[in-house]
Formats: C-alpha cells, sequence, structure tokens
C-alpha cells in the first residue's frame, strides 16, 4: 500500500514536471520551428533545387550546388558583398568607436547636460528608421541639401552624393552612424557608470593621469559590454536595408546594393528564388560565423 | 609654495580637459541635432523657400499646410492604426512566451536543456532574410498574405527575449521556488504568482525593446502586405516618399508625423526606455 502510494506519487511528480516543462516550452517551441527553424532547413532544401515563379509548386530540379556557383560567379553579389562589408566596418567601427568616446565625455559633465545630450542623441535610435532615410535623403540632395550648403563655408562640393559613385555609400553609412551612434552611447554610459571605483582610487595613488586610467582600467573593465555591443552591431549592420532601399534603391549603378537588398531584388522582383535562398544562406553563415569567432576569440570576460 | 603651484597646474589641466569634454559633446550634439532641426524646419516652410538657395536655417514665413496636405493625401491614421494592430499583439505575445521559456531554461533541469537553449539563442543570429523566402511561400499556401495575421504571428517569438528572460531569471534564487514547490505550489503558480512580479523591470524592459523593434519591422510587412489599405507606418512613409519625391515640405511634414507617436511615448516612458536598451546590455 505504501509503496503503491510513493509509486503513484512519483509518477504524479513526474507527470507533473513534464507536463509543466512542456505548458512552458511548447507553444513557444511550436512558433520558433515554424518560423525560425523550419524556414532555414527550408531555405537550404531550396538553394539547392531549380526553379521559379512559373512553376512555383511543380517541377523542381535537384541541382546540388548549382546555385551556389552561379551566385558566386554573379559580378553583382559579389559587389553587394564587398559594399556590406565596407558599410559594417564603418558603422559598426564608427559607432562602437565614438558611442564610447561621447559615453565617456559624458561622465564628465553636469547631469543635466548629460540627460539633455543623451535623449536628444537617442532619438534617432527610435526614430522610424524609414523617416529617418528620407530627411537623409533630403539632406543629400545636390541643389538644396543641407550638407552641400554646410560644405561650401569650407569651399567643398557642391556633391551629388546619393548620385554619385563614389560618395553614395559613405552617405549611407554616415546616416547609419548618426542613427546608431545613441544606442551605442546609452549601452556605454550604463556600463561606465557601474564600474567599481576602487580601482581608479588605487591609480589615483599611483598617480596616474585620466588617459592611463581610461586605458589601462576603464577599458578592460568594459570589454565584456564592449564584445555585446560589436556583435549586436554587426549583426545589425551586415543586413542593412531599409535605408538604402528609401535612399539610393542601390544605385547609381550597384554602388551601395546590399546583401539583403540584392536577394531581396532577386527572390521577390525577379523571382528566382533559388539564387535568392542560396545567397540567404551565404548571409546567415557568414553572420554565424562572426559571431562565433568573435566569441570564441575574444569573449572570455577579463574578471577583476 | 610648490604644492599650491602643482595644484595649481592640476587644476588648470582639468579644466582644460572638462572644456575639452564640453566641445566634444557639443560636436556630437550638432551631429544629432542637425537633421532633427532640419526636418521640423522644412515641414513648416512654404515650397518656393524649401527650393531656394541658399538654404533657409528656419522658415521665413511659418506654415502648418504641409501637416494638413500630408494628412488629407495619404492614409497616415489607417497605417498607424494598422502598425498598432500589429504591434500591440506582437510584443505582448512575445514578451509572455519568452518569459514562460526563460522560466523554464533557468529553473528546470531536464534532459536536453542547454543543447535546446543553445539551438533558441542561435535564430538570434538568424537573419529576417533567411526566414522570409519559406515564410513568405507558407503565407500564399495559406492565403494569408495581405492579412493581420501574417504580420503578427510568425513574429511571436525571439530567441534574443528568450535569451535576455532566461538570463533574469537566473538571478533570482532557487531556494526561493524549491520552497514554494515544496509548499505544494503548482508550476503554474509559481510561475505566475511567484516569478513574474519579481521580474517586472526586465519585462518592462523587453516590451520597449519588442515595441521599437516592431514599431520599426520594414522588411517582412514590404514583402507580406500588398494593399494599400493594410500598410502599416513604415510602409506608408516609403510610399509615401515614392510618389512626392520633389515636395519635399511634404516628405518632411509626413516624417515628423511619423516619428510624433513614439516620440510622446519615449518623452513619457524615458526612464525605462533607456534602461530597456541597458538592462539587455549589461547583465551580458
Amino acid at each position: 500500500m505504501f509503496v503503491s502510494k510513493s509509486r503513484l506519487r512519483r509518477w504524479w511528480t513526474w507527470r507533473q514536471r513534464w507536463g509543466s516543462l512542456l505548458l512552458f516550452l511548447g507553444p513557444g517551441l511550436v512558433f520558433f520551428s515554424l518560423f525560425h527553424f523550419y524556414p532555414v532547413g527550408q531555405n537550404i532544401y531550396l538553394s539547392c533545387v531549380q526553379w521559379n515563379i512559373l512553376s512555383l509548386r511543380k517541377a523542381k530540379t535537384f541541382v546540388g550546388f548549382a546555385n551556389y556557383v552561379y551566385i558566386f560567379k554573379d559580378p553583382v553579389f559579389i559587389k553587394t558583398v564587398i559594399n556590406t562589408i565596407v558599410f559594417s566596418v564603418w558603422t559598426v567601427g564608427a559607432t562602437v568607436v565614438f558611442g564610447l568616446i561621447l559615453a565617456t565625455l559624458l561622465l564628465r559633465v553636469c547631469p543635466w547636460i548629460r540627460t539633455t545630450v543623451r535623449t536628444v542623441v537617442f532619438v534617432p535610435v527610435i526614430a522610424l528608421t524609414v523617416a529617418s532615410a528620407v530627411v537623409w535623403k533630403f539632406m543629400f540632395q545636390i541643389n538644396f541639401g543641407l550638407i552641400n550648403y554646410l560644405l561650401s563655408f569650407i569651399g567643398l562640393g557642391p556633391y551629388a552624393w546619393l548620385n554619385d559613385f563614389v560618395l553614395a555609400l559613405p552617405a549611407v553609412i554616415i546616416m547609419g552612424i548618426w542613427r546608431d551612434i545613441g544606442f551605442t552611447m546609452v549601452l556605454f554610459l550604463a556600463a561606465l557608470l557601474q564600474l567599481p571605483q576602487q580601482y581608479y582610487e588605487a591609480a589615483d595613488i599611483d598617480g596616474a593621469n585620466d588617459a592611463q586610467k581610461w586605458w589601462h582600467i576603464t577599458l578592460p573593465l568594459i570589454r565584456p559590454i564592449t564584445m555585446f555591443v560589436v556583435v549586436i552591431q554587426i549583426i545589425k549592420s551586415f543586413q542593412v536595408f531599409t535605408q538604402v532601399f528609401v535612399m539610393t534603391r542601390g544605385g547609381p549603378g550597384d554602388a551601395t546594393r546590399t546583401i539583403v537588398q540584392y536577394i531581396y531584388e532577386t527572390g521577390f522582383v525577379y523571382w528566382n528564388m533559388g539564387a535568392a535562398s542560396a545567397m540567404s544562406i551565404f548571409l546567415f553563415g557568414v553572420v554565424l560565423f562572426m559571431t562565433v569567432f568573435q566569441f570564441k576569440y575574444f569573449g572570455e570576460a577579463i574578471r577583476y | 609654495m610648490k604644492s599650491s603651484w602643482s595644484t595649481d597646474r592640476a587644476g588648470m589641466t582639468r579644466k582644460i580637459a572638462s572644456i575639452g569634454a564640453y566641445i566634444g559633446i557639443s560636436l556630437f550634439f550638432l551631429f544629432a541635432m542637425v537633421p532633427l532641426w532640419w526636418v521640423v524646419m522644412t515641414s513648416l516652410k512654404f515650397p518656393q523657400e524649401v527650393l531656394q538657395y541658399p538654404p533657409t536655417l528656419y522658415p521665413h514665413s511659418l506654415t502648418f499646410s504641409n501637416y494638413e496636405v500630408v494628412w488629407n493625401r495619404a492614409p497616415l491614421g489607417r497605417f498607424m492604426l494598422n502598425s498598432l494592430i500589429q504591434t500591440g499583439p506582437t510584443v505582448v505575445t512575445t514578451v509572455f512566451l519568452a518569459a514562460m521559456m526563460g522560466y523554464a531554461f533557468s529553473k528546470h533541469r531536464f534532459f536536453g536543456r542547454d543543447f535546446l537553449f543553445l539551438v533558441v539563442l542561435s535564430s538570434m543570429m538568424l537573419p529576417v532574410i533567411v526566414r522570409i523566402i519559406p515564410m513568405y511561400l507558407m503565407m500564399s499556401d495559406w492565403k494569408w498574405v495581405n492579412t493581420y495575421q501574417a504580420l503578427i504571428i510568425p513574429e511571436l517569438t525571439t530567441g534574443f527575449q528568450v535569451f535576455m528572460m532566461r538570463q533574469f531569471m537566473q538571478t533570482i534564487p532557487d531556494e526561493l521556488i524549491e520552497a514554494a514547490r515544496i509548499d505544494g505550489a503548482s508550476e503554474p503558480r509559481i510561475f505566475f504568482t511567484l516569478m513574474l512580479p519579481l521580474v517586472t523591470p526586465a519585462i518592462a524592459a523587453m516590451v520597449i525593446f519588442r515595441f521599437m523593434y516592431m514599431w520599426n519591422y520594414f522588411l517582412w510587412p514590404l514583402i507580406v502586405i500588398q494593399n494599400m489599405d493594410m500598410r502599416t507606418l513604415p510602409l506608408g512613409v516609403a510610399l509615401f516618399q515614392a510618389r512626392y519625391t520633389v515636395s519635399y515640405q511634404l516628405l518632411m511634414a509626413c516624417s515628423v508625423i511619423s516619428i510624433l507617436p513614439i516620440l510622446v511615448v519615449f518623452m513619457f516612458l524615458q526612464r525605462h526606455f533607456i534602461r530597456g536598451v541597458t538592462l539587455t546590455g549589461i547583465k551580458v
């Protein structure tokens, strides 16, 4: 009697345990499977078959890596990869470096200035990217644009910016930096405000100056958050689409066409789904590789 | 005598450094501010003034008619409503599902937990564009193209939110949960009455973060929405810009209107906004 009751009880707790697990994980996993995991598998499959929209559901022939070979022979795709890398290097570098510098400077000024500047610099982060892109497109306009007007004071220009093969990508990059600098600044500022003071006191006793303290204490201490910011910015910037779509549509020529923009066009304008799938799998591979690589080689947080 | 000279010098260096800080901050402030200033000022100008060179830094004759014209020509109210219908349920459900999964991943032990978590986490690095082609085929199979459910249902989970929720919940002591279990509380009860109240700050942060993301979401709506009536705000603004390419004063007014709702929310909840962003980073 006692034994059976205990077994019943054990069965009951077992059931309750797995039942509750199912309850907590089940709904989420269903959505993850349907809209995250399944699409990846489906995409890998699609990248290995030949098809177009006219034979949407039938007549798909397996072609192996032909789509991958095709995209790497496509000079436009290579160009979009280079554009995306250039965009990422500049925006990630500038937003991280300038965000950190701005946060460091904000620590030195009185609180109300800090709050005001933080608010204004953060507005681009919350504004619709589409709307910001519209504004910047106007600012870069050749005849009535503000930027050419400002440059005229130092005797430069006027430049065609978004219609210029050389300057179009830098223009898009500048807009990207403007949009994200508030985001990195806020993260760094929060990290800096939380730093333990005892290291700085010790450094004061040793007679270190501010620059030395910043380089030898602050930077190592905020390394984990820097890692996080860099990874997030890379994941974001490799997927840049909205501002390019609004400001230049990839032009002039292919000067500002990015990977995502090209995938969008290949898939949903020219309906070449095989190539589009292959490109998107390539993009996923790159982002995954960069993230894992970074965590593996720069990831170990330094503990003091 | 000598020591007072050296403190003087230190004070001098400090003063110079502080002036330098103010100059640096002003530069960043200007960089952020100029486009914001420019969009508002241009939206208040008459068309002739917009197209004159050199450009005027503020409207010499002021008009609000641009806003009226934009509001009458583009159904911005409808776009905002669509955005709200898309954003509201998505935000609430995402955070709730993430909290449930975060609870399971942080406070339960089961076979394959860490692997499963890693799989969920890896979806953080999954670019939106990778999901879009299969999802579009799915939506057209289900006849969901141009519907609200196509905007909402695929966006109900993100790896990032699950990851953050797990991080927060790990900071809550296990003893608390164990005590409740010994007292005979059921798992749902523990989750709702103990766990959720304890992670309220995290939930607020996650809601704001998700809201910012969804309100700005462009790529998926661009593909799955083709009807005018179903367009969300970002799509609407993009369409407006494509139609009135050179009516800059109208474009600027349209941009200002599109920013206003979230700006008002931001002004009231600024603290939570900043915290929402920082919490996500700091805990790593």
